[in-house]
């Protein structure tokens, strides 16, 4: 299953704001508990102070009560369980016409034996309104955190993760074997320094490991060809020499034979080396049609000697940006494969339509899994070729941005060539 | 014949020298751009077989060099590169020919003998062995003064045994020669045996002498018999 991906950012803001959120609600919840329970002090305080008046004035003058406001006395046989009890109502105010809260205590006042209840009423307005204050401040700094936060976030991973994002880039666009002209990164951020460091450390090993493999094997290959050449010229020699018998001709040239496969594939390592190192940079567009006829023509003979037809339609348009010396090698080579794989009597199809080239040949299943056909040393059974044919072609493709695609369907193989995309 | 090989690697141009003296050609060797330029300096040569990869500096600044001291000199350019550009440039600066390393001795040899015909001719074109009369402008083979029709590579086939005369041929030199690289080494040479047959059976009954001689296994030589 793949996991949704977030950005780093993105996630440090989420429980950043997680976090303040929680801090927030938890605080509210504090606050109003503590802003209840001062209310509450404050009310009491003032009932206590209302009580004590009331029972001053039951003592000396009764008549007197009617006079207070939002206060009820009454006479009662006795006294209910749960006293006092707090009840809020809303008053109307005579003056501004709104409806007020006030809190009403119910109590019993116990006098020489006589059980009065006094039910006061104290305005409670201000209080709530204290309370809803700081819900009114708390939830506006939030949600301002928040949109700061997130905007902050926006603004900011620009500016911070940019070291990052031009490391990632660095490493992405980066070509094993390929110099690429590597720009410093320079950040105040510690991590990221860190990382481009180590990225720098790790590519230089890979490269230096890399050069020294790539080295031995270009002195190998270049080192090998002149005493090659020298065991072929001399083993040319000894075959021209009238003394030698039928046997000893032989033998001379197995070695002969031998030394010219060597020979061969030094060179065709040579060639891929100097693909691989760029060094055919002639890159232009190049009609493709004259130069495959040319190749047709020349090829025909040998075709009809293994009774294999050619059949092409090419596009005079077609067109490859490319070396004219790798289009001429990717030709040849697509036509030796095709020449030596191809089941007698049959038909090879060459055809450029549009930005497609592709080249066909009937002939048996190969004898590997179908994707390591342009590995080095793959070739058919029974076949004493290099194996390096269509290593080379993939390698022409891979530095002219062309991407090459092999099928094998109903008894034919078909190679595809067309510009890589972007 | 003089000829003068420019050739850096001592073992090479040491085989290629003693090659070359076998086939009568009056040989020097230089292995550097210094040597070479002293040598075409004092002496005058047909040929210069020159390779382009000296310690001293590029072969190919010895070519204009070279044809302005000595403006009828021939050069067959050797190279180890596949590159097109340098094949272009060596012929624009006025190189005759170009081989690519590895070659096959004989093809060496065909070589330098078709450009020293093309230079040196004096107006006859005809080659001219035995009783054999080629004429190399109009591709026209004589046997015994009648005219013998051969295909195209029939009439190459025979120049590359005449030229490389009394040596044994590989198949895979001539396959070679004939068609390029597109010779397939593993592919058994049967094709070529037909061509050497048609060949010879056209020399033989045009009356000349069975000129082909086949070394079982390996080849073939163009020798009198």
């Amino acid at each position: 299953m793949k996991h949704k991906k977030f950005r780093l950012l993105s996630k440090v803001v989420f429980f950043y704001l997680l976090i303040t959120l929680i801090t927030f609600i938890t605080s509210a919840l504090i606050l109003q508990r503590e802003a209840n329970k001062h209310m509450h002090n404050i009310l009491e305080d003032r009932f206590q102070k209302r009580e004590r008046y009331i029972m001053r004035i039951l003592t000396e003058n009764p008549e007197k009560l009617a006079r207070l406001d939002h206060t009820l006395v009454s006479k009662v046989e006795r006294i209910p369980e749960n006293f006092p009890n707090y009840q809020d109502t809303l008053i109307l105010n005579e003056e501004t016409r709104e409806m007020n809260t006030y809190r009403k205590k119910t109590t019993y006042i116990n006098l020489n034996g006589t059980i009065y209840k006094v039910e006061t009423s104290k305005a409670a307005e201000e209080l709530y309104k204290f309370r809803d204050d700081i819900r009114n401040i708390i939830v506006p700094i939030l949600a301002v955190l928040v949109i700061l936060t997130v905007l902050g976030n926006y603004l900011l991973s620009g500016y911070l993760l940019d070291p990052f994002r031009r490391i990632l880039k660095k490493m992405s666009q980066y070509n094993l074997g390929q110099p690429t002209a590597s720009r410093q990164i320079k950040t105040s951020t510690n991590e990221f320094d860190q990382l481009n460091h180590l990225y720098e450390k790790m590519k230089s090993r890979i490269e230096n490991d890399y050069y020294q493999l790539k080295e031995y094997t270009e002195n190998m290959s270049h080192e090998l060809q002149t005493p090659l050449a020298i065991i072929q010229n001399k083993t040319e020699s000894l075959l021209s020499e009238n003394k030698l018998s039928a046997e000893q001709i032989k033998k001379i040239k197995v070695v002969n034979d031998e030394a010219q496969a060597l020979s061969r594939l030094g060179s065709a390592l040579n060639l891929i080396t100097k693909i691989e190192n760029n060094e055919f940079q002639n890159i232009r567009t190049l009609h493709t049609a004259p130069l495959i006829e040319q190749h047709i023509e020349k090829i025909e003979e040998i075709a009809a000697i293994k009774n294999l037809k050619i059949e092409s339609s090419l596009d005079k348009n077609h067109s490859f940006s490319i070396d004219p010396m790798l289009l001429d090698i990717l030709i040849r080579n697509l036509l030796k494969n095709a020449l030596r794989y191809s089941s007698h009597n049959s038909v090879i199809k060459i055809s450029t339509d549009g930005e497609l080239f592709s080249i066909s040949n009937t002939g048996e299943k190969l004898s590997f899994p179908e994707e390591e056909i342009f590995n080095r040393f793959k070739k058919g059974n029974e076949k004493q070729s290099i194996g390096l044919g269509l290593s080379i072609v993939k390698k022409i493709c891979g530095v002219s941005q062309l991407a090459i695609q092999y099928r094998f369907m109903e008894g034919t193989h078909r190679f595809e060539i067309f510009p890589k995309k972007g | 014949m003089k000829l003068l090989l420019i050739e850096d690697n001592l073992d090479l141009a040491e085989d290629l020298a003693e090659y070359l003296r076998e086939e009568n050609f009056v040989l020097e060797t230089a292995t550097s751009l210094e040597q070479a330029r002293e040598k075409f300096m004092l002496y005058e040569y047909d040929l210069a077989i020159l390779d382009l990869g000296l310690p001293d500096g590029d072969g190919m600044q010895l070519i204009n060099e070279m044809k302005s001291r000595q403006p009828e000199i021939a050069i067959l350019i050797l190279t180890a590169t596949h590159s097109l550009e340098d094949k272009i440039t060596g012929l624009n600066l006025g190189a005759d020919d170009f081989l690519t390393k590895p070659f096959h001795k004989a093809e060496l040899n065909a070589r330098i003998h078709s450009v020293l015909r093309r230079k040196i001719s004096n107006g006859k074109k005809v080659l001219q062995v035995h009783e054999i009369q080629i004429d190399l402008q109009a591709r026209q083979v004589k046997v015994c003064n009648e005219t013998i029709k051969f295909t195209r590579k029939e009439y190459d086939l025979l120049i590359y045994l005449i030229d490389n005369e009394k040596r044994l041929l590989t198949r895979e030199s001539i396959a070679e020669h004939l068609w390029g690289d597109y010779i397939d080494h593993s592919d058994n040479f049967d094709f070529i045996y037909n061509h050497i047959k048609n060949v010879r059976k056209k020399l033989m009954d045009a009356g000349g002498h069975d000129y082909i001689k086949s070394v079982y296994g390996v080849g073939y030589k163009f020798q009198r018999p």
